[in-house]
């Protein structure tokens, strides 16, 4: 049985997590909107990062007294998952746009990924 | 004081004034009295002198600095481990790769990180009270340091096919996310390829070459974390899931981890079978041990074996202890899961599905519904999204049957190169033999604990690709997922070793540094004609840049970065009997004859895979270079003036445009 400092530092590490998704997305964002060049990689790993990770910690967010390997894996899991869908989406009904699609999954993610920088389970 | 103390004895009875007075008491006392004039003189037992005290051993130096060592011993060798990289990158020589591959030309700083990080590990395990967050860091450094060595010695992404896909992602994503038809299988499962090309317009980028250079040492991490949570559940404990990840990493020599679909798939593969087989995971009988079906009458006949597996298969699973959101949340996600990898790759939704049927039939999960929507979704695939496979390529999901010939494919066609080559495709054949025999021993085991072999199951499901005929790299796919279960149960066995022979842990540890010596031999076993430098794929991007489309431009053989762009504007020849590749062609310049292509390209891997594996003479590509420029019909366009293997020959007369007005296509 965990102690409570332990739950008390597993909390804050899920509200810093979901807090850091939060950003990464939103600059991911504007950094797509005003199109700044990738320069060392900064804008990619951004983007790559939140689009794998923060849809997932939306989800897996939920999960209430799981070890931390169950919430990365499932976060990775459902990330992962998320993104290969949304793309199949828009090569099936060919309706290719990636800017829309990224400003979908962050418009989606951000208010359960604020929701966990709150309440975290 | 003794009970008889407490009794009157003949004297006192003959003194006391009470003696006389015959009360039924007194009377039954004196009785006892009057017949034993006095009690039996008391035995005492012989006092044994306590042992003489030793003065107790003075602690050792490592019992009295016991907590130092466990709070700082693991994270200064993790640290010790990441700072011997940079030395590793400096002291490795990649231009004397040879058949043995990598483990020959790596300095000793390397062997040093990679010993500190087993160190660290071990260090951490074997504390008094193991720090979560510290066995995960000593694993990200052991799994950098192992799997990941490649990625940080090498200058960019090894392996020719990760670059092909990322030419399959850049024609995604030039096309505007419509797939090319008919010029690849893989096509036919575009959703990796999209995702990544969605990523890269989305970030901006125009290539992918960073993702590929680190892409196997962080899936090779997120499949750590599958394993340790597998393992969590599957083995209980706070130390074996550890090691069921390091045994993990140590034995995947696979290299399927490479920037792939089937990468991505096993993720989806664990994240499902983790909740599976953890909170979703429960018994047909209750928590007390009672059947759920109804006891027999004492003395019945014991009903006939089939028909206690109906009566097992329609006895619902008991609930998991999940509240009902929870137990849907954990739903949803696994289904999402499922959905995902069907238009992601062929093989691993049959994987996933195959092993969650078997759970589901034997009761270990509740939520059977989940192989229900699996198989929905591979056939509305089939059927609807991927219509032209079924119509066109059903030999890809029904295979021919011929599962010899996929083991010569998958096999015997492996064994060929130079020594080096053999012994390092005969360890392979070595570490793939000792899985099994881990995870064989190890399902005994975990009979005797818990007189289960579903788990074994799971690892044996996967073998049924083998009777799919799925050609060459099916071996690898079968080993590939019935990997993690073996060493879950293989670690069961190392666990039984420890607890039965005390001595067995340093055995073990040594155990371990072998292992991983051998993990970096083998996966880099074929680095001489693996490696690949950036240079190599920026002259590739110069010739797409300057060859007019419609034209055939052919490589030598499949290393190196052929086909990251422009894949669907030139043609590659082919399809001429005996000259699928020029290397192994015995007559090469008859098939450059017959293919007839308008650009050849080179690279050095290429030279160094004709040499090691198909025993070509050393400089076999630039004397064919050299007789095709003798005879007039090529010419050399390029030649790097740090490799000279890395060479363009473009055909006389053929048309090349300025890269300067060639804008990239799409």
């Amino acid at each position: 049985m965990p102690s409570a400092a332990e739950l008390t530092r597993a909390r804050t590490a899920r509200r810093g997590v979901a807090v850091m998704l939060v950003v990464a997305g939103v600059v991911a964002c504007l950094l797509n909107v005003f199109d700044v060049a990738g320069g060392s990689g900064l804008r990619l790993a951004l983007t790559v990062g939140f689009l794998l990770l923060g849809p997932g910690w939306a989800a897996a967010g939920f999960l209430r007294r799981a070890p931390a390997a169950h919430m990365w894996l499932l976060t990775v899991g459902v990330g992962v998952a998320t993104t290969l869908l949304a793309a199949q989406v828009m090569v099936s009904a060919t309706w290719w746009h990636p800017d829309l699609m990224l400003y979908i999954v962050t418009a989606l993610s951000v208010p359960f990924l604020l929701r966990h920088a709150v309440v975290a389970q | 004081m003794t009970t008889q103390d407490t009794r009157r004895d003949a004297d006192s009875s003959r003194d006391s004034p009470r003696a006389a007075v015959p009360d039924s008491e007194a009377t039954q006392v004196m009785a006892v009295g009057a017949q034993d004039l006095a009690d039996p003189p008391t035995t005492a037992l012989p006092i044994i002198p306590p042992p003489p005290v030793e003065d107790p051993a003075p602690p050792t130096w490592v019992e009295r600095n016991r907590p130092t060592i466990d709070r700082w011993l693991s994270p200064a060798l993790a640290v010790l481990a990441l700072a011997m990289l940079p030395l590793a990158v400096a002291t490795t020589d990649l231009a004397a790769l040879d058949g043995w591959g990598l483990a020959k030309v790596l300095g000793a700083p390397a062997w040093l990180a990679l010993l500190f990080a087993i160190g660290a590990c071990l260090s951490e395990l074997y504390a008094k009270r193991p720090r979560i967050p510290m066995l995960g860091a000593a694993t990200a450094v052991l799994i950098l340091c192992s799997t990941g060595l490649p990625s940080v010695i090498q200058p960019a992404a090894r392996f020719g096919t990760a670059w092909t896909i990322t030419g399959f992602v850049d024609a995604v994503a030039v096309a505007n996310g419509v797939p090319p038809q008919g010029l690849d299988a893989r096509f036919s499962w575009p959703a990796f390829f999209a995702q990544w090309a969605w990523f890269r317009e989305a970030a901006g980028a125009d290539q992918l070459d960073v993702v590929l250079r680190w892409f196997p040492a962080a899936v090779v991490a997120v499949w750590a974390i599958g394993i340790y949570a597998l393992a969590r559940s599957m083995l209980g404990g706070s130390r074996a899931p550890w090691a069921a990840a390091w045994l993990f990493v140590g034995l995947n020599w696979i290299e399927q981890d490479y920037f792939s679909p089937q990468a991505t798939g096993i993720c989806l593969l664990l994240t499902v079978l983790t909740f599976a087989l953890g909170p979703l995971a429960t018994r047909r009988t209750d928590a007390s041990g009672v059947p759920g079906w109804p006891a027999p009458h004492v003395g019945a006949k014991r009903l006939p074996l089939w028909h206690r597996w109906v009566v097992s298969a329609m006895t619902p699973p008991n609930r998991p202890t999940l509240p009902p959101r929870q137990l849907l949340l954990v739903y949803f996600c696994a289904a999402l899961c499922i959905l995902a990898v069907i238009p992601a790759h062929q093989l691993t939704p049959f994987a996933i599905l195959g092993q969650l049927a078997l759970l589901a039939l034997v009761g270990r999960y509740r939520g059977r519904g989940l192989v229900l929507i699996g198989i929905l979704g591979v056939l509305v695939f089939i059927l609807i999204a991927a219509r032209p496979i079924w119509t066109t390529q059903i030999g890809l999901f029904i295979g021919d049957g011929n599962t010899g010939a996929a083991l010569e494919a998958g096999v015997a066609d492996r064994l060929t190169g130079d020594f080096g080559q053999q012994i390092v495709k005969y360890g392979r054949f070595l570490v793939a033999a000792l899985s099994y025999g881990l995870g064989f021993l190890g399902a005994i085991i975990y009979w005797r604990r818990r007189r289960d072999l579903v788990p074994i199951g799971l690892a044996v499901v996967p073998m049924g690709f083998a009777a799919q005929g799925y050609g060459g790299e099916g071996f690898l796919r079968i080993l590939l997922f019935g990997l993690p279960i073996l060493t879950i149960l293989g670690t069961d066995l190392l666990r039984f070793l420890v607890r039965w022979r005390g001595w067995m842990k340093p055995v073990l540890a040594v155990g371990m540094v072998a292992l991983f010596a051998m993990l970096i031999f083998l996966r880099g076993g074929n680095d001489s004609y693996q490696v690949v430098y950036p240079r190599d794929a920026e002259m590739y991007r110069q010739v797409v840049a300057t060859t007019p489309p419609g034209q055939n431009v052919m490589p030598l053989s499949d290393p190196g970065p052929f086909a990251i762009e422009g894949l669907t504007m030139y043609g590659r020849g082919g399809g001429i009997e005996g000259c699928g590749r020029i290397a192994p062609a015995t007559d090469k310049i008859g098939c450059i004859a017959q293919i007839n292509p308008d650009v050849i390209v080179n690279f050095g891997s290429i030279e160094a895979q004709g040499v090691y594996l198909y025993l070509n003479k050393p400089g076999w590509s630039l004397d064919l270079a050299n007789t095709l420029i003798a005879q007039g019909t090529y010419y050399m366009w390029f030649q790097d003036p740090t490799d000279p293997y890395d060479f363009v020959l473009r055909k006389t007369g053929a048309p090349v445009i300025d890269s300067a007005t060639q804008g990239r296509p799409g």
